[in-house]
Formats: structure tokens, sequence, C-alpha cells
């Protein structure tokens, strides 16, 4: 099956091209880093510690807003374009093409945290920074991305709609966000629950430095979750 | 090689889109697929290229049978959709280069491929334009190269046509006649003169239910031609009516009268040509003829006899 393995090269190809073309991508990293960088340059002064911590917590705000802003385009464009039928009709796998969507939305997320390394040097320059725990944090924004990026590409293949798209997956990611803010409402288990369903739960400890296995699990498991929800409803819709 | 529609049947709720179609095609040529709006073409066309699949029924390519899942099946279709849906963002080169290999085009035949694609449908002075940039007679013609460039046996065109001049139109025809000398093509359109120009066997569709499968030599000796004569008498209508009623035996024959003028239309039973007799009986019976035309099987007509009180507005 060497065709096959092919399709899948051939697909993010065009999505990059296509990112490339288009200013959509441009417009939202450059706002990233806007709101980002002012943030990072206000708080840096005021906290006295060399630490990027702040910047962290910070971007896993942003991506709540930032990643359905990415992904809104990724299947609704294609509805509202048609040409979904033309990917259809050719010789390609649904997860092939969910795949695609996926890792072009999430190689755009990665480029957009790169220059975001200079504020790392900014600090590192200033104090005594904690290397490790910087490294364990990128590691965990990472990881995050990777599952807001396929709760997203699952909301923009409900509807033809962009807006919709992004409501919908800002929606999504809320929840994951707001969850282990809510558990002072319940007790025992159910608080439990929530706390580990949340993403902000599971990303404190990469944030302190450390990479547990329970955390990397939790958003590999949210990741394929999304996924497959996609490949599947793909399959429903054009039944 | 063979395409096998076997009874196939789609809903869309309670609405049936396509209503247990059927055909097969064995041998390379050029297939006319006719019917109104919303007659189920585009639905049928769909359900053969896999994009959507049958409530009933099912496609059988060389004993595959298309589903969602024999993807590999679908190499050796070419598929142009209705609407011609393209990447706009991305130049023409670049679309067809990605399509190809899609399609399973290994890299370094690509540039072979696309060079052929390129040279048939006239796309040589857009190849490095942005789509978005181009007309919409560009824009078909790159999505007629799409559905060729990986060299598909199965050609899938649903209104080929649309939107090109009169000499691109031509090209294009030209063009898909070649191809069918090895490919099977199946093409849905609106203009029937294009059936008669381009195929060999004609299918129309109505209401979702295949109301006609004919070669078109058949439909040439179908029994509906009609000739039409403008006479000068000065007698009643009447009589000249049965003059010809008993001469030709027409199936149908209709009168205008406007003074002296009569005009008849005669439906007749077959292809022969009646224009002397028409002249002899006319003699006969002293009318002089101000004009008189004969036209063989004509498309158009049976299509309206076919098609006519359908909704104009259905599903697509």
């Amino acid at each position: 099956m060497k065709q096959d393995n092919n399709s899948l090269s051939v697909l993010l190809k065009k999505e990059i091209l296509i990112s490339v073309k288009t200013p959509a991508a441009y417009v939202v990293i450059i706002v990233f880093l806007l709101i980002s960088g002012y943030m990072f340059a206000d708080g840096l002064f005021l906290s006295n510690v060399a630490t990027l911590r702040p910047f962290f917590t910070l971007t896993g705000i942003l991506f709540l807003f930032f990643i359905p802003a990415l992904t809104m385009r990724s299947f609704s464009e294609e509805f509202r374009n048609g040409t979904l039928e033309v990917l259809v009709t050719h010789p390609v796998s649904r997860g092939k093409l969910v795949l695609a969507k996926l890792l072009s939305s999430y190689l755009i997320v990665v480029a957009s945290l790169v220059p975001t390394i200079f504020y790392f040097i900014v600090v590192a320059s200033l104090g005594n920074i904690d290397g490790g725990a910087a490294l364990a944090g990128y590691i965990g924004l990472l990881f995050l991305a990777a599952g807001y990026v396929s709760a997203g590409v699952f909301a923009s293949s409900l509807t033809q709609n962009q807006v919709a798209a992004f409501i919908t997956a800002l929606f999504i990611l809320f929840i994951f966000f707001i969850l282990d803010k809510v558990t002072a409402l319940t007790t025992g288990n159910v608080a439990y629950i929530l706390q580990y369903a949340s993403s902000d739960f599971h990303l404190a400890s990469f944030y302190k430095g450390a990479i547990d296995l329970r955390d990397v699990v939790y958003f590999c498991a949210v990741t394929a979750f999304f996924s497959s929800l996609t490949s599947k409803w793909l399959e429903l819709k054009f039944k | 090689m063979s395409l096998k529609v076997e009874g196939i049947t789609k809903l869309f709720g309670d609405t049936k889109a396509v209503d247990n179609v059927s055909f097969e095609i064995d041998k390379p040529s050029v297939v006319g697929f006719l019917g109104p709006n919303g007659a189920g073409k585009t639905t049928t066309m769909r359900i053969i290229t896999g994009f959507l699949s049958p409530t009933g029924g099912k496609v059988v390519i060389d004993g595959e049978t298309v589903d969602a899942n024999n993807y590999g099946l679908r190499s050796r279709i070419g598929y142009l959709p209705e609407s011609n849906p393209l990447y706009t963002e991305l130049e023409v080169h670049e679309y067809l280069k990605f399509t190809g290999q899609l399609a399973g085009l290994p890299p370094r035949k690509t540039n072979e491929r696309l060079d052929y694609v390129v040279e048939r449908c006239g796309l040589r002075e857009v190849l490095y334009e942005p789509i978005y940039r181009l007309s919409k007679g560009y824009k078909q013609r790159v999505g007629l190269a799409q559905a060729i460039i990986h060299d598909p046996k199965i050609l899938i065109l649903d209104e080929p046509s649309s939107g090109l001049d009169p000499n691109q139109v031509i090209g294009i025809r030209q063009l898909i006649s070649e191809l069918a000398t090895e490919k099977f093509v199946v093409l849905s359109t609106h203009i029937l003169s294009e059936v008669q120009a381009l195929c060999t066997r004609v299918l129309i569709i109505n209401k979702g239910r295949l109301v006609l499968d004919a070669t078109s030599d058949e439909l040439q000796h179908s029994g509906t031609g009609s000739v039409a004569v403008l006479i000068k008498a000065a007698g009643e209508a009447d009589a000249a009516a049965s003059a010809f009623q008993d001469a030709l035996q027409p199936r149908k024959l209709t009168l205008d009268r406007e003074g002296e003028l009569i005009s008849l239309h005669l439906a007749i039973e077959d292809s022969n040509d009646v224009r002397e007799k028409i002249f002899d009986i006319c003699v006969a019976n002293g009318f002089k003829i101000l004009g008189l035309s004969s036209s063989g099987s004509d498309l158009e007509k049976i299509f309206r006899e076919l098609t006519v009180g359908s909704d104009e507005t259905g599903q697509q």
C-alpha cells in the first residue's frame, strides 16, 4: 500500500500550501504573539522571579480562542466550497483526511510557539531560570495544543459556517478549561472526576517541571477521542 | 472492464431522489445522462463515484462494489462535480499535481501527465495563475483536467460544458469524444444538442426513475419524426386535413387555419421521407405549398414527452 501511505503527505502538502497562501493563519499568529508578548512584558518585572510560568498559564488561556480561530476553517471551508467532494472521491481514507487537518493546524500552533523562545531568552538573561521547568512547560503546551486542535477540527466538521465552528470549539474547550474551577460546588468522587477531566489540572504538573505519565495519557486520550469522533462523523455525514 | 449500476435507490429523508436505477456500460462510449433539474442526475453520479452511499442497490466496477471503505477503487474514476469545486488559492499546476498524486499518480509520472492534460485542456497560459483569478471557462477546464489527470478508465462528468463559450464547448466535446475511444464516459447535461453531438447512448431520468435507455441510433428511428407543412388552400380546412390523414396515416395531426393559410403538423410513425408524398397530395388537391420542413428524431420532443409535468425545483 505504498500509494496510500503517500496520500497523507500529499494532503498535508496541500494544507500547508493553502495556509501559506491565505492571510488567515498569519493574522491569527500575529494576534497571538502580540497579546502574549504584551502580557509577558507587562508582568515581567512585577513578580521578580525568573520563571515562564505566567506565560504558560496565559498561553493556555489564549489557546482557548487562538486554536478555534485556526481550526474553524479546516472542514467548514471544504464543506462550503464543496471541495470535500473532490477529496472524498479520491482514493484516500476518512482517517487520513482528518489526520492531515489535525497535523496542518498543529504545525501552525507549533510555528506560533517558536518565536516565544525569545521570552525564555529574555527571562534567562535576567535571572537564574529553571530550564527543566521551562522545557516541561513547553511540552505541556504542545500536549494541550494537540487536544485543543483535535476538538477544534471536530467542531469544524460539524458545520460549513466558520463562525459556528469557532463558537462550538470555544464552547467545548471552555468546558475542559472550567471543569476544575467548579469543583468547589461538588464533593467527593464527582469533584475528583471533574478535576481529572479538566485540562488545567493536567497542565499544572507540567508547569512545575514534572512530566507525569497520567497527564500525557490524558491529553493523548482527548486527542484520540476527538479525532476518531471526527472520522466517524464524516463517515455518517456522507451515508 | 465494466460499470454496473444495479437498482440503486437513494432516500433523503422521505424524498426518493433516485428510484431503482439500473444500467450497465461494458464498452468505451459516451453515455448521456439527461433529465430536468432535480431529477436525480447528480445524486446518481455521486453514488457512482462513492461520494454518497445508496440507500438500496449497488454500483459495481470490475466486479468490485463501490463503497465508502473501498477507496482504492476510486483511482479508476475521474469525476467532475457539478459545482466544479476548486481550491482557488492554489495555482493551476499546484492543484492539478495535488489531485493527480492524491489519485495515486507516482511523483515521477505526475509531470508527464500534467503536461498532457495542460495541453489537452488548453491551460498552458494560466498554469502559474492562482485559480481564483481565472474565468469560469478556464475554471471548468481545470476541473476537467483534474478529472482526467490520473488517466482513469471511467469518467463521470456532471455538466462538463457549463460556463464555456461556444468555441470552448466544441473543443471540450472533441476531447471527450477522443477520450471515449478508450474510456467509459458518463456525462450529464441540460443541452440536448450536446447529447446528439456526443453520446452513443442516452439515459433519461425523471423524478428519480430511469424513463429511457436507448442508443442514439434507436432514437433516430424511434418514430417521432415530424413534418410541418404550410399550404394555401381555398377549400375547407377539414378537407385538407382528411386528405393528409388518408394518404399519410400520421400518428397525430394538428391544424391551424388563418384565412387561406393552413399550417399542418404531422407526427409520423417512421422515418420515411414523406416530402414527395406531400407534394403529390398538394398537386392532387390543388393546394399550394408555401413551406415544408421535416425533422427526423427530435430529442427535445422525446425529452418533453418523458419528463413533462415534472417538478422544476426538486432535490438535486
